[in-house]
């Protein structure tokens, strides 16, 4: 009955719509996640990286339900079902435990714990719902295996629940697990039915069974720990989660956090905004109102362990909350999860719902069947009615399965139109070696068809692909994962450089760029379509095949020309003649598996220095990338003294990252100073020296309570520095979390106490209804506070005068609320230099400094700085300032050369400068305070954000060794600087490699090489891969380009490169299942066999 | 010479209160106290009795306090503090009177099984409504 129930229940809710559920390949073709899990390498998911989970039994069940030809929404609803009902069915047997006789308890316990508010709130994604379902059959398991003589058979049995939920949640696993622990106690305490010896051998059983049964499991999530690492720091922090998991509304089943949240989109859960509703609120609480009374009423002691479960799980739902003064308990997690990273994996308390269903369906089960047969028994008439409203209000507290709103309304389809299908196939029967690159990347996968919650790349395009994911490390390891972040964010940038894709895409094995047009861009603030014409119109690609109708999904049929949110026509001309889906191929060979000769290009960066290595032409024909934070001195001077040019960017910069929005694919703080924590989000590469930090000539930092976002970081278009840069233009504005802003503060913390007796303010404008400053408070270290009347939008400031270490300004008092936080733009302080500088990193100088050969070698190799303001934000300015501080060693001349325009919005004109202008003109940037004089090679107009202009200098520009600083003059808007020295080595003969064979886990090569060379198997860069070259062993590869690559000599050489870690992963798989071929047949043999 | 039953008792009002405490401050303390202490005047039942009530408060406190509507934001519960603070006691008056049930019934549980054999008994203490 119950799976029939359930059965209906997903049936008539989004009736043919697949809807979103943790990935759209889980049932579109769940056949290739399960083959997948062979191998512990995933070369076909961005540049390759460890698989992340194994879940044959999930895979495998739906794997076998599309085989018979069940389509993939009903193969869906069936395993939604499935669980509903295992969850449901197990509550009625660990009731049955205590009430063996089945009855109107075991019924309502089994309804409860099958619809109720949790349920409807956490049945999707189904992954983490599976721990729920099989959390009663866990608890079973156990207390049969302490009352039972059969220890093992249990533990057979509970290992392979475990087994059956996989690695893909395992907190939900723990969680999952925890009713055991009142339980336990219950029957060695109060029931004394079992005693510690009882329990100690079973446990000993089911733990050796389930690790038995888990071995695999274990090695993948070992090995993808980093990438599990990431998803963990960038995602939903304790505190979100805890913000409404108050003890109301975790006894209710809700308090989850999604639920209540809503981004620039919208509500994320609208479908259970009914849960707000003051009928349902009070059916909800009707329900522990229920349990308590049982615990109050009924004189059955397992009331006692049901309802110990309940509490226990309702005390660790509530986890942090209030997050402003939380509990000890409360306190001492946020401590813990702020200082053990793997600890986070228990940050989401709600998962700790197993422990509030099963508590609350046994007493609510006991005592509402009690009641019923208690008013039977006094009035016959009334025992209907009074089932009716036990009944009905189980139905109210679970309305979205009978109401059609279980599923959200904007993930869902029929399935994806014919011309996905076709360009799919097509791509899937293009012969020969490349990846695709899809973009825009695109997380929630809001198409004008339809949506799922995750991209349907994966589930269509069978061979190699790059779709950016929202954790970076789920494209590559650490290095190729952050270079598909920089190459993804660049090209999305609307500021694509024709003839800088191709050289990095033929580096990537990139072959063919999918572009679809057929993305909600308009709400899910992804790139419209016609930001990529810059890429269209490159002549080093052409468009291959498009599908689709032109216009079909592309341009949206509003009435509105103007967006709303983001303020941009939502048709801009051409964009309804391009078809949905394009494919472009780039032009020219491109091997996933090469060999290269040249000296490596050395790296002071990381990958967003790719596009401005590009742009310089120093991806033509240089060597490989290596990034000189990862080379030790001596592979550094090795490099060099082959003939190496070196590169200094200011790129891997000191920043924290965050994953802002449902659809973003990650954001990042504005860079920190060398003493600020990047905390543990910290987008970090290398080690310290190797970063680009801030310097603030005067400050050692300038921090806010928040900056221009909901969940800082967010916005570093209004970082705290811009109130300090002289520039008016630029503003701080305060977390819009923080609605009206009163009560937020920025601060300096000066690098040497200043003695300051007066003080300039002035108010970021506020937009028409908008929050506004009335009232602010200066405090120093020493000294009254002074208060600032800012009606009029600034204030000049004299007062007695105090030597303070630091400046902090803290908004009062602010007229209106909305949406656009208040802020500064403008905070000075006479006689101190607050500018922002981006420091360059100096690691190669500082290993200079210890090696004297070292020195020598890069004093006279060839050296290129390249400086990149970093793009807008929407129409954000972040970087109207080209202020960079930077290194050099020995005395050089350097070609200075540079463009002026587009990396930000802002209208500013080159001074000095008139059409056609062919002479030196100054006033253009500073390098050391100096002004340099340069010549424009195009003809830059008045305003230059139209277009770039290109300059360089009129003669050498002589350094000596030390620190340096070049900064924009007020007035211009520089795109990029470059300075270079030395000349570049000549190209070397090319060396060739032909693809034998390739596997998930083996690439296998012959190469022929006239010189000394290196192969790149284009795989991501990953120590456990290794090679023998020619029978012998090849040694650790190195990372070149980002990819696992070796060193190789001339001649010609066989390859035979393999992931070691797949050896032991196979092991671990036939442990695995031996385990699970032991359980079963713990499991099933007869009574006589044992012992 | 302290009775066995009573030194547990008092053992597990410690237990309690330092759970009260972990689980809800100081505020919880209280609450903890208080529900002990109707505990020693009456029985635990009662404070199980205070716990539903303390409960459909939070209820009644969730919708009175501000009404809901489906225009509620992520300060929801921040919005209710009378709710969150009545389930907050709903739970340690709970806590209390499971702990001292338990107390109880392992008392008359040992009266009726000496063993702990759970074939002396029906299973799991089977319902005596």
């Amino acid at each position: 009955m119950l799976f029939g129930l359930a059965l209906a229940s997903v049936l008539t809710n989004a009736p043919g719509k697949l809807v979103g559920d943790n990935q759209f390949a889980l049932y579109w073709s769940p056949g290739t996640l399960l083959r997948a899990q062979v191998s512990i390498w995933q070369g076909d998911q961005g540049l390759g990286r460890f698989s992340l989970y194994f879940w044959p039994v999930t895979t495998g069940v739906l794997a076998s339900l599309r085989a018979i030809g069940l389509s993939p929404w009903l193969t869906e609803r069936l395993w939604h079902a499935s669980l509903l009902a295992t969850g449901g069915i197990g509550m009625v047997a660990v009731l049955r435990l205590f009430r063996p006789r089945i009855g109107l308890e075991h019924l309502i316990a089994g309804l409860f714990y099958t619809f109720s508010p949790f349920t409807a709130a956490f049945l999707v994604p189904s992954n983490l719902f599976l721990a729920y379902a099989l959390s009663p059959w866990m608890l079973f398991a156990f207390v049969r295996g302490v009352r039972d003589e059969q220890p093992a058979r249990w533990a057979a049995v509970f290992a392979l629940l475990v087994f059956a939920d996989g690695n893909i949640n395992y907190p939900t696993v723990f969680f999952a697990v925890l009713p055991v622990v009142p339980i336990a106690l219950y029957l060695l305490f109060v029931d004394g039915s079992v005693r510690w010896r009882s329990i100690g051998r079973w446990a000993l059983r089911a733990t050796v069974l389930v690790l038995m049964v888990s071995a695999a499991g274990l090695v993948v999530s070992h090995l993808s720990s980093s990438n599990l690492g990431e998803n963990l720091v960038s995602t939903e922090t304790p505190r979100q989660i805890a913000q409404n998991s108050s003890w109301a509304e975790s006894w209710r089943g809700l308090g989850f956090w999604l639920v209540y949240y809503s981004d620039r989109i919208g509500r994320v859960v609208p479908e259970l905004s009914g849960y707000f509703r003051w009928p349902v609120v009070l059916a909800t609480f009707a329900i522990p109102c229920s349990a308590l009374a049982s615990l109050w009423l009924l004189r059955w002691r397992p009331r006692l362990v049901f309802a110990g479960t309940m509490l226990l799980g309702v005390a660790i739902m509530v986890s942090a909350f209030p997050v402003e003064s939380p509990s000890p308990y409360g306190h001492a997690l946020l401590d813990l999860f702020a200082h053990v990273r793997a600890l986070l994996a228990l940050r989401n308390s709600y998962k700790a719902g197993p422990l509030l269903g099963i508590g609350t369906a046994g007493l609510l089960g006991t005592g509402a069947a009690r009641l019923i047969h208690a008013v039977r028994a006094w009035r016959p008439r009334l025992a209907a009615p009074s089932g009716f409203a036990v009944f009905g209000v189980l139905a109210i507290a679970a309305f979205p399965f009978w109401t059609g709103r279980l599923y959200a309304p904007t993930g869902q389809m029929t399935q994806p139109p014919a011309y996905w299908l076709a360009a799919a196939r097509w791509l899937n029967h293009q012969s020969g070696d490349g990846r695709v690159l899809v973009l825009p990347a695109t997380v929630d996968a809001t198409y004008r068809w339809g949506g799922t919650t995750e991209d349907i790349v994966d589930g269509l395009i069978q061979g190699d692909r790059i779709a950016r994911s929202q954790i970076s490390l789920f494209d590559g390891t650490k290095e190729s994962a952050n270079l598909v972040d920089a190459l993804d964010n660049y090209l999305e940038s609307g500021d694509y450089q024709a003839g800088t894709f191709a050289p990095i895409a033929r580096r990537l094995g990139i072959r063919y760029v999918l572009i679809r047009n057929d993305l909600e861009w308009q709400t899910t603030g992804r790139p419209r379509p016609a930001s990529f014409d810059s890429l269209r119109n490159d002549p080093d690609v052409r468009l291959a095949r498009q599908f689709g109708m032109p216009g079909q999904n592309v341009t949206a049929s509003r009435a509105t020309p103007i967006n709303p949110i983001t303020r941009e026509p939502n048709e801009i001309a051409g964009e309804r003649r391009l078809s949905p889906v394009e494919i472009y191929e780039v032009r020219g060979p491109t091997q996933e598996q090469r060999a290269v000769s040249a000296p490596s290009l050395l790296v002071s960066g990381d990958g967003n220095a790719w596009s401005a290595l590009a742009a310089a032409g120093l991806l033509d024909n240089n060597g490989p990338v290596q990034y000189t934070g990862a080379l030790a001195p001596t592979d550094l001077l090795t490099n060099l003294r082959d003939g190496s040019e070196i590169v200094i960017s200011d790129t891997n910069r000191k920043r924290s990252s965050d994953i802002p929005e449902r659809d973003a694919t990650g954001g990042y703080s504005y860079t920190l100073t060398q003493g600020e924590s990047a905390g543990q989000s910290s987008a970090s590469l290398f080690g310290r020296a190797s970063q680009t930090i801030a310097t603030y000539p005067g400050a050692e930092r300038i921090t806010a309570s928040g900056y221009g976002g909901l969940f800082p970081p967010a916005e570093p278009a209004f970082r705290p520095s811009n109130a300090f840069d002289g520039d008016l233009s630029t503003v701080w504005r305060a977390a819009s979390s923080a609605a009206s802003g009163a009560g937020q503060w920025i601060r300096v913390t000066l690098r040497h106490p200043v003695a300051v007796s007066e003080m300039k303010l002035v108010a970021a404008p506020a937009p028409a209804g908008q929050p506004r400053i009335l009232h602010a408070t200066i405090s120093f270290s020493e000294g009254k506070p002074v208060p600032v009347d800012l009606t009029a939008g600034g204030a000049d400031l004299k007062f007695s005068s105090r030597e303070t270490r630091y400046v902090q300004v803290r908004i009062d008092k602010v007229a209106g609320r909305g949406f656009v936080p208040p802020g500064f733009a403008e905070i000075t302080i006479p006689g101190v230099d607050l500018r922002e500088f981006i420091q360059t990193p100096d690691d190669v100088f500082r290993l200079a400094n210890q090696h004297p050969a070292l020195s020598a070698a890069l004093a006279r190799a060839p050296i290129a700085y390249l400086f990149d303001a970093l793009a807008p934000s929407a129409t954000n300015p972040v970087e109207p300032h080209l202020n960079r501080r930077f290194r050099t060693v020995g005395n050089r001349g350097y070609e200075l050369s540079g463009t002026t325009g587009s990396r930000t919005s802002s209208s500013k004109t080159v001074p000095g400068v008139t059409s056609g202008g062919t002479g030196c003109v100054s006033g253009i940037l500073q390098v050391d305070g100096r002004d340099v004089p340069v010549r424009f090679l195009e003809n830059p107009t008045s305003s230059v954000s139209a277009q770039r202009a290109r300059f360089v200098s009129c003669g050498p520009l002589e350094l000596g060794p030390g620190w340096h600083t070049l900064t924009s003059e007020r007035g211009t808007t520089l795109a990029t600087v470059s300075l270079t020295a030395g000349v570049q080595p000549p190209a070397r003969p090319a060396p060739q490699l032909v693809t034998l064979s390739r596997g998930r886990d083996h690439v296998d090569g012959r190469s022929t090489t006239p010189t000394q060379a290196a192969v790149i198997i284009g795989q991501s860069f990953d120590p456990t891969w290794r090679a023998t070259i020619d029978g012998h062993d090849a040694g650790t590869p190195v990372s070149l380009d980002t990819l696992t690559g070796w060193r190789i000599g001339s001649g010609r050489h066989t390859i035979h490169a393999y992931v070691s870690a797949q050896r032991p992963y196979v092991v671990s798989l036939v442990v695995t299942g031996v385990g699970v071929i032991l359980c079963l047949w713990l499991v099933v043999r007869r009574r006589g066999q044992r012992r | 010479m302290i009775h066995r039953p009573a030194l547990r008792r008092v053992i597990v009002a410690v237990l309690v209160l330092g759970l009260a405490w972990l689980f809800a401050g100081t505020a919880g303390l209280v609450v903890g106290v208080a529900g002990l202490t109707l505990a020693s005047l009456t029985t635990p039942r009662w404070v199980a009795a205070a716990a539903l009530a303390a409960l459909v408060v939070a209820a009644l406190a969730t919708v009175l306090q501000a009404t809901p509507t489906e225009a509620y934001d992520a300060h929801f519960a921040s919005r209710r503090p009378v709710a969150a603070q009545a389930a907050r006691a709903a739970g340690i008056l709970a806590l209390v009177a499971i702990a001292l049930s338990a107390v109880d019934e392992r008392r008359h549980g040992a009266t009726t099984s000496a063993s702990g054999d759970r074939d002396t008994r029906r299973p799991g203490g089977a319902p005596s409504e």
